[in-house]
């Protein structure tokens, strides 16, 4: 295969390079300065957790910014002291190192890796050859083909946060998925390393708009949107009612407060006990439907079967669903939109399977509601 | 003077092509955020500021894609209708601006968008009959102009937040991006580019870049425009013991003022609290959302008292003023309210505090 030896000093496609690095470097920039804003955001909050992944992010951005700064010194205007390429190497290597550190250190203490600080390890001993090795070496190939073992922490983290989103948040994720694979390919075709070994210019170009694109989408994916915490939204649930309207009945309810070991109270109990047997459902679905209507009257709301949405309190917010028949009310300890996106997928169910059917409600048994709970479950993720 | 060949290159001109092109980026960046607003946005009004300042950005992104191309790639001899087409487009997306704000302030002669329109058809006929340096002139007057014009837009928008200490930060800072911005376009101009060389495109970009930059942080983060119409959303205020007894109300909307008993609504609202106080075991509420209102409460646990603002929407203005009008509650009657003996009479003087903390007198029978 022929291979093209680009030079960049007299390319007819030069000012379409700069064009596109400037733009690379920009986009970086962004990133790390969204990323910053979130640290800051979450750091106020008090929730260090959340503030060093972001930090890690931002170190990321950072470093890719200088990186493209001086590829483009280096490329167009031939500012290429002996330290810079192993400069390009070890800052890489350094700021994926930092990466891989903070988010395989957190997935392992929530028990969602279990890689046992692998992928750190790994970019660790790269750091290191990076650091110790003559760019020009002919070994620094091995270390290149290394790097891309660390590479899959970014996807498993994208991935992660697909399993853990609902609803536009998810689409946005699997965004987040193909943006990083692209941007990936779009690195590999422009890395220095690979400017020899390219059959076409083409694929230079095509390297930076794909760049270009998967930053954009990156930035979209995390744009306004507090992903990590949102993904954490199974830590905060508390409890699931579903109340029938017109009865006022305690149709369904699920304790959450311990998602492993979750047992739905009423059919563990038996399955033969009727609903609105006890004293505190009877209060609560009285409760929350005497709210309702209450509100409903103080505020002169029009909004005649859509009714109370959300009730903030200190530290618990009650969401709630208003269907034909029923209400879907979930009590949880955090303020975060995928719960109302469960929230209407269970109300759904619901009303598929059994507002739309005729059923004597006064006499109805709860094993009735039996297969649900396996349903309920699927849409809360729930495994066990 | 120097004498400046065109296009521009050299490392100077190149670097500074390469800031062009991330400024175009940024403009475009921000007409998309702002269309994206226009488009999901359910305010009206907030809707089409938005494509306002989308218009703003899209003319500015343009006329630097002309500049670009004039100034970077053209042969000399058609540059100028390059530069032209530039101020062009920059005047359109003033004048479009103009227009989309003069309608939302209900202007009756639209004098801003007739002035303006008015330097955009010259600008047209300057481009047909071949006279580069009027349409130039032209966008020079028209660009210092807009900026007159928008900065009196902020004016008003700090006026009517009261000039709130958080606007007023944000709207100094959007005043200096302007001032960059105008410095940047200033410096893009053939006569500086002859007097200082090409490399002064450099700083030009640079400072457009960092006032676009400064100016599209401030405006993203200036509180949400449904902060300043908070009056029209008002519509009743409560201070209420625990126990269920009004001490203070005032509607400012009530559509059914035979059913809305005042004392009644006392008592729901202390009994909503004891409710959800069973249901969740927490004894404070701080709000409730219904699709079409929201109920904003603040309590004072030990002094036995909650307040609540009845609203259409919820909005975190009327939290603050709900906020402001229980801590002038706590200070005149906070010490008293353990002996108080029934007697509403002496929260009288609260009507003044509610006129002033609210601006708004109430709704007369």
């Amino acid at each position: 295969m022929i291979f093209v030896d680009i030079d960049f000093a007299t390319t007819p496609y030069r000012p379409l390079y700069i064009a596109l690095n400037f733009l690379i470097s920009y986009l970086s920039l962004q990133m790390a300065f969204l990323f910053l804003t979130k640290t800051r955001k979450t750091r106020k909050k008090d929730n260090k957790t959340m503030a060093r992944i972001y930090s890690a992010f931002t170190i990321l951005f950072t470093g890719a910014t200088i990186i493209t700064i001086i590829i483009a010194l280096k490329r167009y205007w031939n500012y290429d002291p002996w330290w810079v390429q192993k400069f390009i190497y070890v800052t890489m290597c350094l700021m994926i190192f930092i990466f891989t550190a903070v988010l395989e250190h957190h997935y392992i203490q929530i028990g969602e890796f279990k890689s046992k600080h692998f992928f750190t390890i790994w970019t660790g001993i790269l750091f290191m050859g990076f650091l110790l090795l003559n760019p020009e070496s002919a070994y620094i190939w091995v270390l290149i083909l290394a790097g891309i073992v660390p590479l899959l922490i970014p996807v498993l983290f994208a991935i992660f946060l697909v399993t853990k989103t609902a609803g536009t948040l998810r689409k946005r994720m699997i965004l987040l998925i193909f943006s990083t694979f692209f941007l990936y390919i779009g690195i590999a075709l422009s890395m220095d390393t690979m400017l020899e070994r390219i059959p076409s210019e083409i694929f230079l170009i095509i390297g930076m708009i794909l760049m270009l694109l998967s930053l954009n989408g990156v930035y979209l994916a995390w744009y306004r949107v507090d992903v990590v915490a949102e993904a954490g939204w199974q830590n905060h649930l508390e409890t699931l009612f579903i109340i029938r309207k017109l009865t006022h009945n305690l149709i369904y309810s699920l304790d959450l407060t311990d998602i492993s070991g979750l047992q739905n109270k009423d059919t563990s109990e038996g399955n033969n006990k009727k609903i609105n047997k006890s004293k505190d459902e009877s209060f609560i679905t009285g409760g929350i439907i005497g709210i309702d209507s209450l509100i409903k009257s103080i505020s002169e709301s029009k909004a005649e079967q859509k009714g109370l949405k959300l009730i903030e309190q200190e530290n618990k917010y009650i969401f709630l669903e208003h269907g034909v028949d029923i209400i879907t009310c979930l009590i949880t300890n955090k303020n975060l939109n995928t719960y109302r996106y469960y929230l209407r997928t269970i109300r759904n169910l619901f009303e598929t399977f059994y507002v739309s059917k005729t059923i004597d409600w006064s006499n109805l048994e709860q094993s009735v509601f039996a297969p649900m709970e396996q349903e309920v479950k699927k849409i809360l993720n729930i495994n066990k | 003077m120097l004498n400046v060949e065109y296009p521009l290159s050299g490392t100077g001109p190149e670097i500074s092509f390469g800031l062009e092109v991330i400024l175009v980026y940024i403009s475009f960046q921000m007409f998309g955020v702002f269309i994206y607003r226009y488009l999901t946005s359910t305010f009206k009004e907030q809707n089409l500021r938005n494509l306002a300042w989308s218009m703003i950005f899209l003319g500015y992104g343009i006329t630097y894609i002309f500049y670009i191309i004039a100034d970077y790639f053209i042969n000399p001899a058609v540059r100028d209708y390059f530069s032209q087409y530039g101020y062009i487009s920059l005047t359109s997306g003033i004048t479009l601006y103009a227009l989309l704000s003069e309608y939302i302030e209900k202007s009756k002669w639209y004098p801003v968008t007739i002035f303006c329109g008015t330097f955009l058809v010259l600008s047209i006929i300057s481009l047909i009959l071949g006279h580069r340096d009027m349409t130039l002139n032209l966008a020079f007057l028209a660009v210092p102009f807009a900026a007159v014009y928008i900065l009196r837009y902020f004016y008003k928008y700090a006026k009517i937040t009261n000039f709130n200490k958080r606007v007023l930060g944000k709207i100094a800072g959007l005043f200096l991006s302007m001032l960059i911005i105008l410095a940047g376009y200033f410096f893009v101009s053939d006569a500086m580019t002859a007097r200082f060389g090409p490399d002064i495109r450099v700083l030009s970009a640079s400072l457009n870049i960092i006032g676009v930059i400064c100016f599209m942080f401030a405006i993203l983060n200036l509180p949400d425009y449904r902060e300043f119409v908070w009056k029209q959303h008002l519509r009743a205020l409560f201070i209420v013991r625990t126990s269920g007894i009004l001490l203070f109300n005032r509607f400012w909307k009530r559509e059914n003022k035979e059913n809305s008993n005042e004392y009644l609504i006392g008592g729901a609202l202390s009994s909503i609290q004891t409710v959800l106080s069973n249901i969740t075991e927490e004894t404070s509420i701080n709000r409730m959302e219904l699709e079409d209102k929201a109920l904003l409460f603040k309590m004072y646990p030990d002094k036995d008292v909650v307040g609540c603002i009845i609203a259409d929407e919820y909005i975190d203005s009327l939290n603050e003023r709900l906020n402001v009008f229980l801590d002038r509650f706590d200070v005149m009657f906070g010490g008293s309210l353990k002996d108080w003996d029934g007697n509403t009479q002496v929260f009288l003087p609260l009507e003044s505090i509610c006129d002033e903390v609210f601006m708004e007198k109430p709704q007369t029978d």
